[in-house]
This record gives C-alpha cells, structure tokens and sequence, in this order.
C-alpha cells in the first residue's frame, strides 16, 4: 500500500509535466482539467480509496477534486466503459453463486449472438466472443455492423476471426465487396511485417502499382549484395514480360537500381568509402574522386561521370553540381572548365561554350564557401550577363577583380576612382583598376574594353 | 491525447482505426465539460468521428454548466497549406528546426532536423567547430519558461531582436556590478543573482536556438517568395523550375517534396512532372524512396503516376489552350479569403504594411490558417443565415446541434428561417431557437491528424481580437516536414 501511495504522489506532481497540453491551451481552466482526465484513461482510480486520500493529502497542487468536474453517475459510465475486462467477479461471492454467474456468462456467450451489443462492445475496445456468430450471414452482418459505426481495430479482431473460420475464397469475397475492411486488413498486414502476403493480397486485388512497390522495396532490404542483385534481376524480368502495364518510372528505377548493383560489384573500390547503399548521387562523388582525366571522359568506362550519369538518367544540373563540389573540395579548379564547358553538338567547330544548368550565383556562392581563390570566382563571375547583379554578388564574396568588371560594366568612373583608393598601393588589383579607368576613360567610343574582361 | 501515427494510418494508408479511441477520448472531454451547443465539423474523419460519438452512447446530464459554446472540428487534409507553408513565427520556427519530443526540443549545435536532411557528401565543411557544446534541451511550455511563454507566437524576427536585446540588457546588469561597493555586492549576489543566472541560462538557451534557425534558414526571403508564388499560382512552370534547382542545390528530404506538394496542392502537377521531379528525387536520396510518392498521392498531396503511356488522342490537351482551372484549394481560399497577398492592388499593400492586423502574419501576411478563419466567422456570425452565406459553397462541411441532428449550415438557416417568427414560434421552440449568435463565445477546436503552431498563434490572434477563448487540440503537434516525413516511414 506504501509503495503504491508513493506511485501515486509521483503521479499526482508529474501529471502536469507528462502531458504536452498546458502549452496548447489558451483557457488555464481546461489545463488544469485535462491532465484529470488522462488519469482515468490510466485507470489509475478505479480504487476509490486511494485516490480520495491523495487528493486530500496534496491540496496545494492545485487539482481539482474528480467530483467537481464530472458527476457522480458520468464516472460511473466512464469507469464501466474503460474497464476492459468484465468477467471480473466481485469478492464475497459464495462458491455456488459464482458457478451460477459463471454459466450464465457462458450461455450468454454460446447462444444469443446479440449483434448491437458485440459491436457496442468491440467499438469501446473491449474483447466479446465472436464464436457465437455461426453462419455466414451473422459474420458478414457484425462486419458490416462495425463498419458503418467507424471500425477502428475491432474490424481487425472480426477480420482475423473470419479468416480463421472462413474458407479464403469466401473471405477473398468478403473483402472485395468492402474495400474499407481490405484497406484496414492490408495496413494489419503492413504493421504485422508479413510482407509475403501482404504483397499476395495485393496482387489479388488487382493493385499491381502498389505491389511492385512493395516488392522492390524487400529487395532493397534484402541484406548481402548477392541476394539484393538476384531479387532485383527476378523483379526486372517478371515486370518486363509480365504483360501488367506498371508506372513508366517505376520501370526506370527498377533498372537504374540493378544497373548500380552491378556496377558496385565489378568495381568494388567504387562503394567502399560509403554505406552499404549509396544514393546515385553519393556514387557519382565517388567516380567524380576517381576520375583522373577531365579533359576528354573516356566513355567506355562505367565509372566515368558522364557516362554514371547517362546511365543512372542523373540530369545536367545534377551531375554538374556534384562536380562542382567535388573538383572544388578536391582544390582542383582547373578541372571545373571542363565540366562548364561544352562543344554544341549543332556546331562541333565552333569553339568551346561556357554551359551551366544552375543559377550561376548558387554556383559562386558554393566556390566561395569552399574557399575558391578569386581567380576561380572571377571566371564564374565573368559569365554572368546582369552587371548590375554581378557587382553585388563579386561584392558579397569579395572578388575585387570581379568587382572592377562590373562597375566597368555599369561605366561607373566615380566609384572605380573611390575604390582605387581603397585599394593597397601597387598590388595586382591596383593595377587592374587602373587598367580599367584608363580604357573607360580612353576608349569610351571603341570596343576595345571588351577585350579586357578577356 | 497523444496519438503519434495518427496522420500516416488515416490519410496516408486509409486506415481509420485509431479513430474511436479519439472519440472516446473527445467524448470525456464532452462529459467534462459539456456538450456545445454547436458542433462544426469539416471533413470525412471529422463527420465519421462524430458519429462515433453518437454510437457510443448518450451522455449523462452534467451537472456543470457547459464551458464552451461550440467545437470546430476539422480534417487536416482540408487545409494542407497551413502545414506546408513555411511559418514566419517563433515558434513554429523553432518546431520546423529542432525535434520536439514530449513538448521538448533538442537544441544541438552539430545536428538538426534540417541539416539532417541533407546529403552530406555535398556540404561544405565548415561546421566542424563547435563539437564539444553539449546538446540543451528547451521545454516549449509557458509555465516553465516565461521567455518561450512571451514570444512563442511572434514573428520570429521580432522575437529574435527581442532576445538579443535581452541578453545586452543583461550584459549591462552585469557591468553594474563591477562598480559596486562590498557590502552591496554582498547583498546583490544574495538577493539578485541567483534569478538572473537563471534568467540568463534562459536567454542563452533562447539565443543560441534562434541562432541556429537564422543559419538554417539562411535563404529565408527566397523561399518565403517562392511560397508566396505557388500560393497564388504565378507562372508555374517558372516554379517548377526553381523547385527542381531547390533540390539540385539544396536538396532537403523533406522540405523539398514539401513545396512540390503545396505546388501540387494549389495549382496542380501533371503526372509526367512528377515523374521527372521523382527521377531526380530518387538519384538524389537513393532509390529506396520510390514508395513515397505513391504514398504522397494516397494522401492527395501528389497526383498519381499512370501506369499507360500517354495515348496519342491527348496530344490535344496537350495543346496550349487558354483554360480556365482551378484546383479545389483555389475555389476554397477564395471563397473563404484565405489568401491575403494576391490582391496586387492597394489592399494588397496595405496589408502587408500592418502586418498585425490580420492572422496572416503568421505566414508573413500571405494566407490565413482556415481554422482560424473558420473560428473567426463562428464566432461573428449573429445569425444562421449569415453562416450559412459564408460557409453555404463548400462541401463537406456539416453542422451537429445538441439534439444530435445533423445538417449542413444552409439547410440549417433554410429551417431557421420557415419558422414563423413570433412569440408563438419562440414559446415552442426552445430548444430549436438560433444557436447563432453563439451565446458562450468560447471555442474549442480539434484538428483530426496534428495540428501546427501557426495554427495556434492565428487562432490566438483571433481570440484576442474578438475577446473570446479558443482552445486548439489535436492529436500531434506537426511541421510541415513531420507531415512528409511520414510518409517515409514504411
């Protein structure tokens, strides 16, 4: 009795901590009221001794007493409908009323299905034999009957029950004519991890999409590689020729997925840095990292990025992105030329055209935040059309040279002429504005400064 | 009243059995506090719950009069917005970057919900400095902490500032104590400093927070501009565009597909730009994902894939035709004015410059949770016609009276109506007399799959605008990113 009085004080001081509500409630009444209600939930009162006592010993903590706020006979009907299991006998019960008591349960449970009230009963959450609804029309009557009240878990309790007294092509039956009780036995299924089946049923009824989903995702889970590459090539070959019409991307990603498989098993040095099932994305880094030769890709070779990414379908500004950021922690800038730069393929005469798929200021902002000397940041900046766009950006990542363009662009003497002073006498960004100036002032009326942003 | 997975099992697997313990639970709540004499309810799960409610049974005679005058109740997946929309106040700020667990949140300098996110191959490192700040945890509970108590349902630049001038403010308190003499130092560090140690660990734990979601949000303006656009549908393919950049350059888990369901929510995706968004998507977070988006669509947050290659007949509805569509959120936000900035003109203007006079501002003055919309028209509705000429366009929405009739709130001011007014009909009908205007102006409102904070500060800005109370319930306190990631989960 000690410890439990204990229990019981601990609850009364950490109720107000245990449940998030006071926070959501605007009217302090009600937060003072709710956490009371979750203690019936508990059923922590269903012994009136104990809970009179810890309200009378704890006034300061400002609860209410249960009467105040709920009526005699509501605490009743509350305290009846959460005890779950009402089988219970009272003590000081002689032996020989019990027996009585008990059999009459039993006959009330072997011999009136009483429909209304198993189905009041399973809605509160409470176990009711179901053995009693014999034929098949009583079965498919309490379903029906709970469904139209809402369900909840008893259509489960019913469902389990029906397929274990039912032959499956009339439980099949059953469930297609309701496609509520499917949902809810599909989602048991789903909980339950019985993947097998679960993926059986669907097929059944038709939903092909879902099931291939859910197919490819056991493969996925399957845990060594060998077992992952087998699924997968069995799912590929049964949806290729399966005649099923199965989402076009579905398809795709199907084939991407056993393509990576392969790769990462012939070139096993490729996957090894990372986890056991490297996003494409994850992988393209990798062969970015082992990529020696940026000039010309040889495209033979699988692991080559622009191969991976016509393979994998990784689009442009993806693969350019990864690129970027790769070449750019690995320092090496030179490279990201040729990743920007493409021969158009109407023209392959024509010289080399600066391409980029992103907005070019995502582009400077990364090279800057990984520490790019400005050499690098004035080349992106160099492409950027808007000057008046390009002077703030050179401006916020502090490309003096970048920054000179732009006012040369904008034909802004005055503040080139302030910057110069800014500037430390004869260093190399000196010079340039200098240079800058001088062709502004000068050559006002030729194209020649073109020329300088060379 | 915590049910966790409330949202994945009802819309995104059509599984509705966690629902009666909900009505269990709202019918305690009936017998404690009274049953209202109206009940709104909005939404499949919101109607089915109150039959529920019904089924279980009668309610005794409460002996306490009843403490609220209505229930709203409403399904989340009427207003998807309100949760995907990124919300401009403290705290929901605070909820969208840091995990909330029992009405606490982490506050970790080296991981968040956001940077989490993201694939971390494709960050720069720079954050490496910090390790060894230990985790803090703060309590989103007013009780507890007067600082979260005052600002949670500000702007979070408002709060931010605020903050900050708190801790100069105690900088300074500090600075005075080095000019002080013995004997009142003595008594000071008595009296005074214990509380403002205390106040100070407070403020610092509130710093440190808001700092974090300034850096994770970095970008806010843009997103917040992007929003704004899909909003109110402007040039979607442009959109698209930026949406896909989004995740090329910045890709976030969550946060992305967030904002290609909004953009699908309101304007609409067609099943082949999904597709390609869906590529990409896969490559960059792996291809285990593939399942969501079927998930996603379950919930109608994304069209559903088809399985037939386009037949050739389309082709003509592929044509750019001149169209005028408009998706059911369009339809609905108009007729309920949920949308704020898209008047370009003066109004428009004028209601982003007094951005407190209108429950927007918890989205930075762009639209306007419909809860509180909702709450705001019950409470100022004075009869059941004017109600009804409000709420009379959209489905789904019904209105229970205490004598557990059901009815929607236009055949409900057609009956009041019939009535012959008079004495004779006042003396016969008591009980049938208009709940409208509702005589306890107190509000109680429960969002069936989690609600989100912004919700609750519009309702409170609305409670505090026509003085009455508004209590928001829900099973689970979401963000927006919450709501996508359950999809994940299976």
């Amino acid at each position: 009795m000690d410890v439990q009085f204990d229990s019981e004080s601990y609850w009364n001081r950490s109720s107000r901590a245990a449940f998030s509500f006071d926070d959501e409630d605007e009217v302090d009444i009600v937060s003072t009221e709710l956490p009371s209600n979750k203690w019936e939930n508990n059923g922590i009162f269903s012994d009136d001794t104990i809970s009179e006592a810890s309200f009378e010993n704890s006034p300061a903590l400002n609860h209410l007493s249960i009467k105040a706020i709920l009526s005699e006979e509501a605490l009743k009907l509350v305290l009846q409908e959460q005890n779950l299991d009402e089988r219970v006998i009272h003590k000081g019960v002689s032996p020989d009323e019990e027996l009585k008591l008990l059999r009459r349960q039993i006959q009330s449970t072997l011999y009136s299905p009483d429909l209304d009230a198993t189905a009041q009963k399973l809605l509160q959450g409470k176990t009711a034999p179901l053995e009693m609804f014999r034929s098949l029309h009583e079965k498919q009557q309490l379903l029906d009957t709970l469904l139209s009240n809402g369900g909840g878990h008893a259509v489960v309790t019913v469902l389990l029950f029906l397929k274990r007294t039912l032959n499956a092509a009339q439980f099949y039956a059953i469930l297609k004519q309701r496609p509520k009780a499917l949902e809810q036995y599909l989602s048991y299924l789903r909980e339950s991890g019985d993947v097998s089946s679960h993926i059986d049923l669907l097929q059944r009824f038709g939903r092909h999409q879902e099931a291939a989903l859910k197919q490819f995702q056991a493969a996925l889970a399957s845990e060594d590689a060998p077992s992952r590459k087998q699924h997968l090539q069995r799912l590929v070959d049964a949806y290729a020729n399966a005649g099923v019409g199965i989402v076009p991307l579905y398809e795709q990603v199907f084939h991407a997925a056993l393509k990576m498989q392969l790769l990462m098993e012939r070139e096993g040095t490729a996957g090894k840095q990372l986890g056991d099932q490297p996003t494409p994305i994850e992988l393209l880094y990798v062969c970015c990292q082992q990529n020696n030769n940026w000039k010309e890709q040889d495209m033979l070779k699988p692991i080559a990025p622009q191969r991976f990414a016509a393979d994998q379908q990784i689009s442009p500004a993806q693969y350019e992105w990864t690129a970027l950021n790769e070449r750019a922690q690995a320092q090496a800038y030179a490279d990201l030329e040729c990743i920007f730069e493409r021969v158009p393929t109407w023209h392959p005469l024509k010289s080399k055209q600066f391409h980029i798929s992103f907005d070019l200021t995502l582009a400077v902002l990364r090279l800057y935040e990984l520490h790019a000397p400005s050499t690098v940041l004035q080349l992106f900046l160099s492409k950027m059309g808007n000057s008046g766009e390009k002077l703030a950006l050179a401006q916020k990542v502090k490309c003096i040279k970048a920054v000179i363009d732009a006012m040369v662009g904008l034909k802004q003497q005055q503040e080139l002429k302030q910057l110069r002073e800014t500037l430390p006498e004869r260093s190399e960004e000196q010079f340039y504005c200098e240079n800058a100036l001088k062709s502004l002032q000068s050559k006002r009326w030729t194209t020649d400064n073109i020329k300088l942003k060379l | 009243m915590e049910l966790p997975n409330l949202y994945e099992c009802l819309y995104l697997q059509g599984d509705s059995s966690p629902l009666p313990a909900v009505a269990q639970s709202l019918r305690l709540l009936q017998m404690i506090c009274g049953p209202p004499a109206v009940i709104l309810s909005f939404g499949s799960h919101s109607a089915q719950l109150l039959q529920m409610l019904q089924a279980l049974g009668k309610l005794p005679e409460s002996s306490n009069p009843p403490d609220y005058g209505g229930w709203l109740i409403i399904d989340r997946d009427k207003d998807y917005p309100s949760s995907l929309l990124t919300p401009a106040i403290y705290a929901g700020l605070l909820l969208e970057v840091f995990q909330q667990r029992a009405g606490e949140i982490v506050v970790d300098n080296s991981k968040n919900k956001i940077s989490s996110q993201r694939v971390e191959l494709l960050q720069s490192k720079q954050s490496s400095k910090g390790a060894s700040s230990k985790p803090i945890s703060v309590r989103l509970n007013s009780a507890s902490d007067e600082i979260y108590g005052d600002n949670r349902y500000k702007h979070f630049a408002q709060a931010s500032s605020w903050i900050r001038a708190q801790v100069k403010a105690l900088g300074l308190e500090l600075q005075k104590l080095n000019d002080m003499q013995l004997e009142e130092m003595h008594d000071y560090v008595a009296r005074k400093l214990p509380k403002l140690t205390e106040l100070k660990a407070k403020v610092l734990r509130h710093l440190n927070a808001s700092e974090i979601v300034i850096q994770m949000l970095g970008n806010f303006r843009r997103l917040q501009a992007l929003e704004e656009d899909i909003l109110n549908n402007v040039s979607r393919k442009r959109l698209l565009g930026d949406i896909d950049e989004l995740l090329t350059t910045d890709g976030q888990r969550y946060n992305t597909l967030r904002l290609l369901c909004l953009l699908h929510h309101c304007a609409g995706v067609a099943p082949e730009e999904l597709q390609t968004f869906a590529r990409n998507y896969c490559n960059m977070f792996g291809h285990r994902e593939l399942g969501v988006f079927q998930q996603l669509a379950q919930a109608g947050l994304l069209p559903q894939l088809l399985p037939e290659k386009k037949a050739p007949t389309k082709l003509l509805a592929n044509l750019p035709l001149p169209k005028f569509q408009q998706t059911e959120f369009q339809a609905n936000a108009n007729r309920l004015k949920l949308l704020t900035s898209c008047g370009d003109g003066p109004d428009g203007a004028a209601s982003s410059k007094e951005v407190q006079s209108c429950p927007s501002f918890v989205f930075n003055g762009t639209y306007i949770p419909l809860v509180a919309q909702l709450c705001s028209i019950l409470l100022r509705a004075n009869t059941a016609e004017e109600l009804s000429t409000k709420l009379a366009m959209i489905e789904g929405m019904q209105l229970h009276l205490d004598s557990n009739r059901q009815t929607t709130p236009k055949a409900y001011a057609a009956q009041q109506k019939t009535q012959p007014p008079g004495p004779a009909a006042a003396a016969s009908s008591g009980a049938d007399a208009d709940v409208f205007p509702l005589r306890l102006r107190n509000l109680f409102v429960f969002v069936v799959g989690g609600a989100n904070y912004a919700e609750i500060a519009a309702c409170d800005f609305i409670s505090k605008l026509t003085g009455a109370h508004i209590t928001v319930a829900s099973d689970s306190l979401m963000a927006g990113s919450d709501l996508i990631a359950a999809a994940f989960s299976n």
